[in-house]
């Protein structure tokens, strides 16, 4: 197969939504750091149906004062004794701003782990909270073996996985987290891989 | 004024007080939280720009400024 039909037979696979488009219009992208003639092979997120939970939770507390209130007039508590409209109003609105808060918090969390594959190296874009982020790099040539990993039944259904990366960089491992189609994106790595070993050192191509 | 009523009086003084007082601690913190979102967005961009990030930027700016809009209303109507 084509590089370029694996690489996007593997981003198609991540969701053909309009937020996943612009994973589709990466390969053509850039990021800081990149060398000439070093382009983006493969740009891989986290698969989108680790979003669920979070959404799942979110849909939850979004209804919460649609049961919470009524269940407060169950067990005899009423809030309009001590506050005023205007005031159980505003109270209601920080409340949705909070579930606001903790979607977006959720959606950059997932946007921003990010990890590349381009014809000179693997990099790997962590974005453990909001005051912990990390970017690893490792050149292919370091890349001592690579082993695709599918858990779990959603893993298995939805076909995602983890992809475990060993190196002789500094980080001796890298993990691409919940990958889309992580059997063909160890393939796709191990051919970048050969495809550097027959480069001469340090020809970028 | 009975009793009673002086003790409900303080009561609902006190529970209108804890709410604020509640309500603009956590308010302030999210400004923190909301402006920090704010600059991993713009960090992020800088590193990897996609076409995705000034709409991003976008959501975190009307962030802030509701954020703060809500403090604002909080301290004065409470």
């Amino acid at each position: 197969m084509a590089e370029e039909d694996i690489s996007q037979l593997i981003h198609a696979s991540q969701g053909r939504s309009s937020l996943s488009m612009p994973l589709l219009q990466s390969t053509r992208a850039f990021f800081e750091g990149q060398e000439k003639g070093e382009h983006i092979i493969l740009m891989l997120r986290p698969h989108v149906i680790t979003l669920a939970p979070p959404a799942f939770v979110a849909l939850i507390l979004f209804l919460a004062p649609f049961y919470i209130i009524p269940f407060l007039k169950l067990i005899n508590i009423d809030l309009s004794g001590t506050l005023n409209f205007m005031q159980t109003f505003l109270i209601i609105i920080i409340w949705y701003l909070f579930v606001f808060g903790y979607s977006l918090y959720h959606f950059i969390f997932w946007y921003f782990n990010i990890y590349i594959l381009t014809n000179e190296r693997i990099i790997d874009f962590d974005f453990k909270g909001l005051l912990n982020k990390e970017i690893s790099y490792a050149k292919l040539n370091q890349i001592q073996d690579i082993s695709p990993k599918t858990i779990g039944f959603f893993g298995t259904f939805v076909h995602f996985g983890n992809v475990f990366i060993q190196t002789a960089a500094e980080r001796p491992e890298f993990e691409f987290h919940n990958v889309a189609r992580p059997d063909m994106v160890a393939q796709e790595i191990l051919k970048q891989v050969r495809h550097e070993e027959g480069e001469a050192p340090g020809e970028i191509a | 004024m009975p009793v009673e009523e002086i003790t409900n009086l303080t009561g609902k003084f006190n529970t209108a007080f804890g709410v604020k007082a509640f309500l603009i601690l956590f308010l302030v913190f999210y400004c923190i939280f909301a402006v920090m979102l704010f600059r991993q967005i713009q960090l992020m961009s800088r590193t990897l720009p996609t076409v995705v990030f000034p709409l991003l930027k976008f959501l975190a700016i009307i962030h802030i400024g509701v954020s703060l809009a809500i403090l604002f209303m909080v301290l004065g109507v409470f």
